[in-house]
């Protein structure tokens, strides 16, 4: 994979979400570790991480929720979340999956125009 | 760049969830019918026991139907969890008239797919759903003839026997002609 397979699809302060044209895949760099998903992986990933229930986190006294722990087994990225590391990689992957649905609309309405 | 949405899948993210969410409830149908089944034998109508049966088997197919699609088209169908099946039902009647209702909500809920698919342009989904639809007309009648039996034949006396001997002889014909 090099530089000029990998689309940037969004980033923030947090991270990056690349995507790669050769391999067809989605690359999430993020606190400093890269992940790479399958396309169906990633929207899977992006569903894991909006099921983190953020208000439990903060209110609950127990250290064991201090942390999100997510370990897919489609990446080896072990990822430990806490409360506002999550709140950031939501942010980043709710932008990638915006700019991925647009870039899928725009191909629609140009094939729709093209026949 | 590349459309890897599309590549991946022709669903979109809102129609898998939806199909996902019909793979339970036609799961907990098949359940549901069983339980009925069980509670039917246990009380001696053996008929109905084996309608009940075979109503479970079907729900279970119908399952499977759309799991498959789901898989099919590239989206991710996801094994059901079954939970909370009532296993006591208050009468023979109520049994009937449970299943009926069963019947109605899987209806409603096949036609909010299918007006969701109308919106989203998802006709290909919409035509796999066509079966179901037409599916569904046949269960409801089957359902309500069943039920009508308690009025038409009555359940005093030996009219409970004569309702069981009769149940899995309610079939939809929708030919005209005959």
């Amino acid at each position: 994979m090099t530089d000029h397979d990998l689309k940037e699809l969004f980033a923030t302060s947090a991270g990056t979400v690349y995507q790669c044209n050769r391999f067809n895949q989605y690359v999430l760099d993020f606190d400093g570790h890269l992940s790479i998903f399958k396309a169906v992986d990633f929207f899977y990933f992006k569903k894991e991480v909006e099921n983190i229930n953020l208000e439990e986190m903060l209110q609950s006294t127990s250290r064991s929720t201090d942390v999100a722990i997510l370990m897919p087994h489609y990446t080896t990225t072990c990822f430990i979340l806490t409360p506002s590391k999550v709140v950031r990689l939501k942010e980043l992957l709710e932008g990638s999956a915006f700019t991925i649905q647009l870039n899928s609309m725009v191909y629609e309405c140009l094939q729709v125009n093209l026949t | 760049m590349k459309d890897l949405l599309r590549l991946r899948t022709s669903l979109t993210e809102e129609i898998e969830v939806l199909l996902n969410e019909q793979i339970k409830v036609e799961a907990n149908s098949s359940a549901i019918y069983l339980s009925m089944a069980s509670w039917c034998n246990r009380n001696g109508f053996d008929n109905s026991t084996s309608y009940f049966e075979k109503q479970s088997a079907e729900e279970r197919v119908h399952m499977l139907r759309i799991f498959k699609y789901v898989n099919d088209a590239g989206g991710r169908a996801v094994s059901p969890e079954v939970v909370n099946i009532p296993q006591e039902f208050d009468s023979f009647r109520g049994i009937f008239e449970q299943a009926l209702q069963q019947e109605i909500f899987v209806t409603q809920s096949f036609n909010k797919i299918a007006d969701r698919c109308l919106r989203a342009k998802d006709f290909v989904t919409l035509q796999f759903l066509q079966w179901f639809l037409n599916e569904q007309l046949e269960e409801e009648y089957v359902a309500r003839r069943i039920l009508e039996l308690f009025d038409v034949i009555g359940e005093e006396g030996s009219g409970r026997w004569q309702i069981d001997k009769t149940v899995n002889k309610v079939h939809y014909g929708q030919d005209i002609t005959e």
